[in-house]
This record gives structure tokens, sequence and C-alpha cells, in this order.
């Protein structure tokens, strides 16, 4: 199983150099990269204030000055979109790997222990799994509040059985290999099989997972924040920017609307070639079957 | 026996919907005081009367033991009476007549859309391999998996308006009323939801159908002579189509969310946003039956589509 695992990867890895420069990944990384230094650099590199108002240039497109034009108020979208970018990126970016990690930790659980723990995952997940996970998440502000703690619980919580599911498929096969059995001959205590031999050779779909999560992360965000169930404005978050005045206004001002769902689409885009690259990457037996 | 099976199945599903909104119930009533909340709204400096509050929980229920008023909830669920908003006051059961049909209306044709779209695109790229069908997929997929449909339905808000100089009559009009103005209505948070659903469904019916051309049997229908469009209709599609509906049952939840989405987009009064307005106001009893019916609705078409696979394909059928 370790052999049958590891041999391909290798194989993989020097045809990937023989092969031409992956623009895609290139293209992919950077626009990732710079998202994540314009929501972290971006608003204290950016002099002007995303809730400073002037009346004067209230509603003007797009120009060298305001690239992303101003908005009813007269402030700057562009600096908004920043703002909102970070605010969205500190709830998504933890609340997607927390939701992953304990996903996938519960996962290994059920896959490896299986038994009644495991019945038991399975039934949370159900109940979980039943609802929309954007409602799953309204839920959760609802009772907590939308405080920016809570929100990440809340999308944590939402990506959790994802998690749980994936990991679990990936232990169950994983744990029935020889070497977890010569493992556990030797005496090897249940944590130190699952965390020294289970977990590491889960790393495949768990990164997949990672970074397909990251995207339902800021979709869930910025969904709640549509909702008004999120960032409360006049907190600027990407989600947020789309509700009330843009959408009074987006006849005549449409780029009140297109710039910060671009901005959302674009992460999510990147974040779910990622994650078909990673799993192409670590699983090349799927690559000539399933890449549509 | 397959009739047992999908018994212990409803059975199952059942206990799980049951569950959810217990936690739901359990959750809301350890948070916070419902009762306090519709004393004093929503606003952090109000000064709450004591003496309301207790009038209140006690015209609610809401000093009784949580079982009992678990068992409360339940039985009102069993006679009809599903109690009234904390917010407006109002029996939730009349509000959920006029607003249920509408979300199972968007939902169906939305669900329907993305099968029009997904079944022509899906089969046309598994069946001409190549570059340029790869590619077309591949754009297709991530372009509709990664647009949020809030802002998806936004842009097509604006792009009918620039274009035809069009937009959607305002106020919702039943189907009965005026069948013209309620699909005008109608239409443009479908096709949105539509396309956002058909991003995954693309990618599966290609590789069901990528599947079972390796079967033998296609093999043995080709070889026979039978014509391709035969080979194609009667037995790709057909042992394709199972397992898609199967998949489609299982992301009857991103369906829902995608409904409650485009209700909120496009200002349709239905169960969406019934509950987008439950949550922002916390109006609890709205929020536990919204879940309740999200749970179920969930379950019920997981089994239909399980009977249905069956139907389709008998293999299924000796499961369980």
């Amino acid at each position: 199983m370790a052999e049958a695992v590891a041999t391909p990867l290798v194989r993989q890895r020097s045809r990937v150099v023989r092969r031409r420069i992956p623009w895609i990944a290139i293209i992919i990384s950077t626009t990732l990269i710079l998202m994540a230094l314009g929501g972290i650099l971006g608003p204290s590199i950016n002099p002007r204030s995303p809730t400073a108002t002037n009346a004067a240039i209230r509603l003007s497109p797009p120009s060298a000055q305001y690239p992303f034009g101003t908005d009813e108020l007269g402030r700057d979208l562009f600096t908004r979109a920043l703002y909102g970018l970070r605010t969205t990126l500190l709830i998504a970016l933890p609340g997607g790997l927390i939701g992953t990690v304990i996903g996938s930790l519960l996962g290994l659980i059920g896959g490896y222990r299986r038994g009644m723990v495991d019945f038991l995952l399975q039934r949370g997940v159900e109940i979980i799994t039943a609802i929309p996970s954007l409602v799953v998440a309204s839920v959760v502000v609802a009772v907590l509040g939308p405080g920016r703690i809570q929100l990440i619980g809340a999308v944590a919580l939402s990506l959790t059985p994802v998690g749980v599911r994936v990991m679990r498929a990936a232990a169950l096969r994983v744990s029935e290999s020889l070497f977890c059995e010569a493992a556990r001959a030797l005496g090897a205590s249940h944590w130190r099989i699952m965390l020294r031999h289970v977990l590491p050779n889960c790393l495949g779909p768990v990164a997949v997972l990672a970074s397909l999560n990251l995207g339902a992360a800021i979709f869930v965000e910025t969904g709640l924040s549509f909702l008004g169930l999120g960032v409360q404005p006049p907190n600027p978050s990407l989600g947020n920017m789309l509700t009330g005045a843009a959408s009074l206004y987006f006849s005549r001002a449409p780029w009140l609307v297109i710039f910060p769902g671009l901005i959302v689409t674009l992460m999510i885009l990147c974040f779910n070639i990622l994650g078909d690259m990673l799993a192409d990457y670590f699983d090349p037996r799927l690559r000539s079957q399933t890449n549509a | 026996m397959f009739v047992q099976y999908l018994i212990r199945r409803a059975l199952g599903g059942f206990a799980v919907v049951l569950l959810a909104t217990f936690f739901v119930f359990i959750f809301i009533r350890i948070a916070g005081d419902p009762a306090a909340l519709i004393v004093g709204g929503t606003g952090e400096n109000i000064t709450i009367n004591p003496q309301r509050v207790e009038q209140v929980r006690q015209e609610l229920g809401l000093d009784k033991p949580l079982i009992v008023q678990f068992f409360t909830f339940l039985s009102g669920l069993v006679t009809g009476g599903l109690g009234n908003s904390y917010v407006t006051g109002r029996p939730i059961a009349d509000e959920l007549s006029v607003r249920l049909p509408l979300t199972i209306e968007i939902a169906f044709l939305s669900e329907f859309v993305a099968w029009i779209i997904a079944l022509p695109l899906g089969l046309f790229s598994a069946l001409r391999r190549g570059r340029f069908t790869e590619g077309l997929t591949r754009v297709f997929f991530f372009i509709a998996s990664a647009i949020p449909a809030y802002w998806l339905g936004l842009l097509v808000l604006i792009a009918v308006l620039l274009i035809f100089g069009w937009r959607p009559p305002l106020g919702l009009v039943p189907p009965t009323q005026n069948l013209a103005v309620h699909l005008q209505q109608i239409a443009l948070p479908v096709v949105v939801l539509g396309f956002v659903l058909a991003a995954g469904l693309v990618r599966f019916i290609r590789n069901a159908v990528l599947e079972v051309l390796q079967e033998p049997f296609i093999q043995v229908a080709r070889a026979k002579g039978l014509a391709e469009s035969t080979v194609v209709f009667r037995h790709v599609l057909r042992n394709a189509f199972a397992p898609t509906l199967a998949f489609s049952g299982l992301r009857v939840g991103f369906l829902l969310g995608g409904v409650v989405i485009v209700e909120t987009t496009f200002n349709l009064p239905g169960l969406g946003l019934f509950f987008v307005d439950a949550v922002a106001r916390r109006d609890f009893p709205v929020i536990q039956i919204a879940v309740l019916i999200l749970g179920t609705s969930f379950v019920i078409i997981n089994l239909l589509t399980d009977i249905v696979c069956s139907l389709l394909d008998p293999r299924l059928r000796e499961r369980g």
C-alpha cells in the first residue's frame, strides 16, 4: 500500500519537470497571493478611509483616482473592497481551516476506530448535511449573534461534515493496510497509529479538502453577509457590499455590484482550481478519467 | 427485502430530522431567553420590565421544562398548530401556506433548468472526447461553480436592464392570478440557480457516462449492430441516469441553500426569505419550523430518488 501510494507520486513529479511550464498554477498562486496581500497590507498602505463620505463624488464611475468608482455616499469602493477583503479573509480562512481540521480529525477517528464512535459521528454528519450549509451557519448566527468569532464558528461548523466524510473514507482505506497491522502488532497505541501512520497517508485528500473548503468558506461568509446575517454595516465585507445601496443603485452604477462580486468569484475560482490540481497531483490514476 | 430497506431508511431519516430539530430547539433556549427578546426587542440598551418578561414567558409556555416544551412543539406539528411568529404574532401555518408553494416551484424549476443545461453538455463532452469538449466542460464547471448565485443574480438583472431595458415586475403575483407576470418574475431566479446547480451536474454526468461507456454491455450493444444513437439513449443514458439522480438527491441541501439566496436576491417572498428575515430578527419559532421543513425535504427527496433509482436499476434492489 505504501509503495502503491509512493511510486506514482515520484514518477508524477519527474514528468511535471519535463512538461511545459504550469501556467495555470502560476497564475492561480499569484492571484491568491495578491489577494491575500491586498487583504492584509492593503488597508494599511492605502491612506483612504473606507467610511469617509464625500457627497461631491457620489456614484462616480471607475476612474484613475477611484479604480472601482464610488458609492452613493461618495465612499471609495476600492478602499472599501480592500477592507471588505480583509474582513472576509479574517473570517473565511480561520473558519475554513478550523472546519477542515476538526472535520478531518473526527473523520480520522471514525474511520480508524469504527464501531460506536463511528456510528455516532456518521449520524451527526447526517444531521448537519440534511440542512443546507448556509442555513446551518445562519442558525448559529441567529443564536450567538453576528460577531467575528461567532461567524468563524458558523463557517467552521457548516464545513465540518464534508471533512468527516472525506477523511473517514480515506482513513477506512488506509487503516486496513498491512503497515497499520504491523504497527498494531508492534504494540503501537491507537493514537500513534492514527497520527503517524494513517494521517500521513491521507494527506492527499486532506490537501484537496482544505483547498475546496477555503473556497466554500468564502462562499458561506460572503453569503451570510449578503443575506444581512454576517458582518454588519457600516463595516464593509465583500458580501454586504452587494446589499443595501448596491441593490438599489445597480442600474445607474453597476460598478457597485461588479467589483466586490468579481473578487469573491476569483477567490473561489482559484481555490477550486487549486483543489482540482491537487486532486490530480495526489491521485494520478484518476487523471485520465475524471478530468472535466 | 427492498421494502424493508426503504422503511428502515425512512425511519432513520426522520430520526435524523427530529434530532436536528431537537438540537436547534435546545440550542436556541440555552443561548438566550426568547421572552426577554420579545419584550425588549433586539436592541441593546432597552430596559426590560421583569414582570412583563415573566408574563410573556408564561403565555408562551417557556416556564415549563425543556422536554415538555419540545413535546408541545411536536404535538403542534401533528395537529397543524405551528405556533405564532414572535415578531408579527401571526400564525406560522398561514405564512407557510403562501410561501411554501413558491419555494417548491422555484426549487423544482431550477433543478429542471440545471438538468436541461447539464445533460446535453455532460453527454456531449463524454461522447466526443477531445481537447475542445474537455476544455468546454472544464471552463463551464469552474466558472459556474465559482460564481455565487447572489452575484450572478445581480449581474443578470443589470445585464437585462442595460440591454433590454427590462426588469421583472415588482410585487409577486401568484400564478393563478396572472401566469404571464408570474413567469416573468420567476424566470431570472430560476435560470440563475439552474446555471449554478448545473456545474456539479455536468461533471458528474460526464464521469457517469464515461464509466458506463467502458462497460462490456456497451461493447455488446455495438457489436450486435445497434445504431450509435440507440446505444447512447437506450443503454448509456439509462445506466448513467440512476447514479446522477442519486447525486442530485444528495445535493438537495445545495439546491435549498441556493433557493434561500435567490429568494433574497430577487426579493421573492418564499420560505427562504421568511427564514432569512427570521434569523435577522431572531424569530425562533420560524427558524425552528424552517429548519424542520428543509431537513424533512432533504430526507423525503432522497427516499424518492432511492426508489426511482432502484426502479431504473434492478441491481440496486438487491441491497438492504
